[in-house]
């Protein structure tokens, strides 16, 4: 590792001070699983990093219900930005309200990291290949982010440029995560094919969330994909062939046919790019099935 | 205390940090790019957590910080600063053996014992977090602890006899206040 | 790791054949190409940046046309690069080859054979891939970018 400064801010002004004033020499870190994995490689070298772990208020977890009109409505997460992976597999409310959230954290990589991890951290590392991107945005997750001059929220779905790359700007720092209730008769599922171990990322994932309408039709639904491609991949596609349509076999089919022109996987050792493209339709198949199982009736 | 002359003469600017290990205060300067591990083994002089990987994979390193499982092979060491952290040196209490080191023991849960200062960790985490796990607690628990000699099965014959030998005893908990 | 490509340019194959073996010229239609310089013997000593998110690559090595041949519009190149920061380098023997497709439309095919050393054999070579032919597609309009700029 190239030598630097190691700086812990116990508020976020000062934090935002640190970044303004170091700029592209900064880098943030959370948990540091990926971070400290790029400076060990000298992939990354920052002369500067700052540690989030003593700012108060970014490891909470709140249920906020909802009003609208007068009107209860199905409330939503606030999940802070530096609550580690195993906090949010194991929260209560979570398991409760979000299971498709909790469930999905559980299944990245191993205990340890999971309590090394942050969701923040996560997410602004930009890896298509993860785990709670997909569940994220097919729940509709909101990423509120702060910097000295404003506050601004991105739907996770947006936040997504590139392989590594985010919407996040210098200067900024992602502060927590909003996920909204599912809609009454709704339910969600995550698939992870993972056929090989040579690491922990799937061959390909598929997050789907299922709304149910009258007579078994599909009132609406989302399917985001991992590793299948520079980003995640919601498949709006796919999901137009049964919004609005019963959910039987041959429509479940036909999505997951409109799946293949989605992705546009890599060719690695996770599997050639044909393979996964197969393995796209095969498995949006199964999580469209599950998440349409899984509705709970209102 | 070990001094290793090449760290201490690398001229990289150093910060002032505390580590509580095993219930000890250090005062330490270190810079900021002495990873947790190499603190522990040349800085502290405590060798029982070994490298394996260097990339948190094979679980070797695992130690615990503020009571959580961590890879300190990734952690820097002036990220840990303030927090209790438990290394297999710790995890018998009072001369003796914790119920999982004794498990592991009597059931041959290790064989070149490289990996093993790891499981024993990461087992001791793991009856704190589930008094009684089943044989899928603990197949999930110690999932990011690899082994190349023993091929798992005594591993977990050890860490699921060492469940009842801490019911046994009442003695599955470790010095409160080395955890959070 | 072979990387071919082909595209398609608006104009006929003189004047690309031109721009091609002007090296200074159609080194900077590569993206990330920071500065050129002449070197020995032909050859040019060039800079190069890439990125992938946050993780910058800075190359510094040598360009050299190695064979031309006018008749049938194929050029053979040598790139070399290293980045001693992060300790990877690269060799490509990429060859050029120009095929008229009508008065005003010529085919550009690419084919370049890379070998990368050190870290950059490690670090995901699938996403090199993908990046590299991302490169070249941005190539191609640069040329065709140039070229009417010239015209």
């Amino acid at each position: 590792m190239i030598d630097f400064q190691y700086h812990s801010p116990e508020s976020l002004a000062e934090a935002f001070e640190l970044l303004d004033r170091y700029g592209d020499d900064a880098r943030v870190i959370a948990g540091g699983t990926a971070l400290v994995l790029q400076m060990k490689q000298r992939l990354a070298q920052p002369g500067h990093v700052i540690g989030l772990r003593r700012i108060p208020g970014l490891s909470d977890i709140r249920w906020e219900s909802g009003r609208e009109a007068g009107r209860e409505t199905g409330g939503e997460a606030r999940i802070g930005s530096m609550t580690t992976h195993q906090e949010i597999e194991s929260d209560s409310i979570l398991k409760d309200r979000l299971p498709l959230i909790a469930s999905t954290f559980k299944q990245v990589s191993t205990p340890r990291i999971r309590s090394m991890a942050t969701l923040g951290g996560g997410l602004a590392h930009g890896d298509p290949n993860q785990d709670p991107p997909p569940a994220l945005i097919a729940l509709g997750a909101i990423a509120v982010i702060r910097s000295n001059a404003e506050e601004r929220v991105v739907p996770v779905e947006d936040l997504f440029i590139d392989y590594y790359e985010t919407d996040l700007r210098p200067g900024e720092i992602m502060t927590s995560v909003i996920i909204p209730a599912l809609p009454a008769g709704a339910g969600g599922v995550y698939l992870k094919f993972l056929p090989k171990t040579a690491d922990d990322y799937a061959t390909v994932s598929v997050a789907a969330v299922v709304t149910k309408g009258e007579g078994n039709t599909c009132q609406d639904i989302r399917i985001v994909l991992g590793s299948v491609g520079m980003t995640p991949v919601r498949a709006t596609e796919a999901e137009a062939v049964l919004r609005g349509q019963g959910l039987d076999e041959r429509n479940i089919r036909d999505c997951g046919e409109a799946v293949r022109e989605a992705v546009d996987p890599l060719d690695d050792f996770r599997g050639s790019a044909s393979y996964k493209r197969d393995m796209a339709e095969v498995f949006t198949r199964r999580a469209v099935q599950q998440a349409a199982a899984a509705c709970r009736m209102a | 205390m070990i001094i290793n002359p090449l760290i201490h003469k690398t001229g990289l600017m150093n910060q002032q940090i505390k580590l509580t290990v095993n219930g000890i205060d250090h005062q330490l300067e270190v810079p900021a790019t002495r990873l947790l591990i190499d603190c522990l083994r040349y800085d502290l002089g405590l060798t029982g957590t070994k490298e394996g990987c260097s990339v948190s994979v094979c679980g070797a390193c695992t130690v615990l910080v503020d009571g959580r499982l961590s890879a300190s092979c990734i952690t820097l060491a002036v990220a840990a600063d303030g927090a209790a952290i438990t290394t297999i040196e710790g995890v018998a209490q009072g001369g003796n053996l914790h119920p999982v080191q004794q498990a592991f023991i009597d059931h041959g849960g290790y064989q070149c014992g490289i990996c093993t200062p790891g499981q024993v960790v990461a087992a001791v985490a793991l009856l704190e977090a589930i008094p009684d796990p089943n044989e899928d607690d603990v197949r999930e628990w110690m999932k990011g602890n690899l082994c190349r000699c023993t091929g798992y099965y005594a591993i977990m014959q050890s860490v699921v006899n060492a469940a009842r030998l801490a019911h046994q005893s009442g003695s599955h908990r470790l010095d409160t206040g080395d955890l959070r | 790791m072979l990387i071919e490509s082909n595209s398609e340019i608006p104009f006929s194959p003189e004047p690309i054949w031109e721009l091609i073996l002007d090296i200074p010229r159609i080194a900077f239609c590569v993206p990330g190409v920071q500065s050129l310089e002449p070197g020995e013997e032909g050859k040019f000593q060039a800079t190069l940046q890439a990125r992938v998110g946050p993780i910058s690559l800075t190359f510094s090595g040598t360009i050299e046309l190695l064979e031309q041949n006018p008749d049938i519009h194929t050029a053979k190149f040598r790139v070399h690069g290293s980045d001693r920061r992060v300790g990877g380098s690269f060799q490509t023997q990429m060859t050029v080859r120009l095929i008229a497709l009508d008065t005003e439309k010529t085919q550009l095919d690419i084919s370049a054979d890379t070998t990368f050393m050190g870290k950059l054999g490690e670090f995901g070579q699938p996403l090199i891939r993908r990046k590299t032919a991302t490169t070249i597609d941005q190539f191609a309009k640069n040329l065709a970018q140039q070229l009417e700029q010239w015209s």
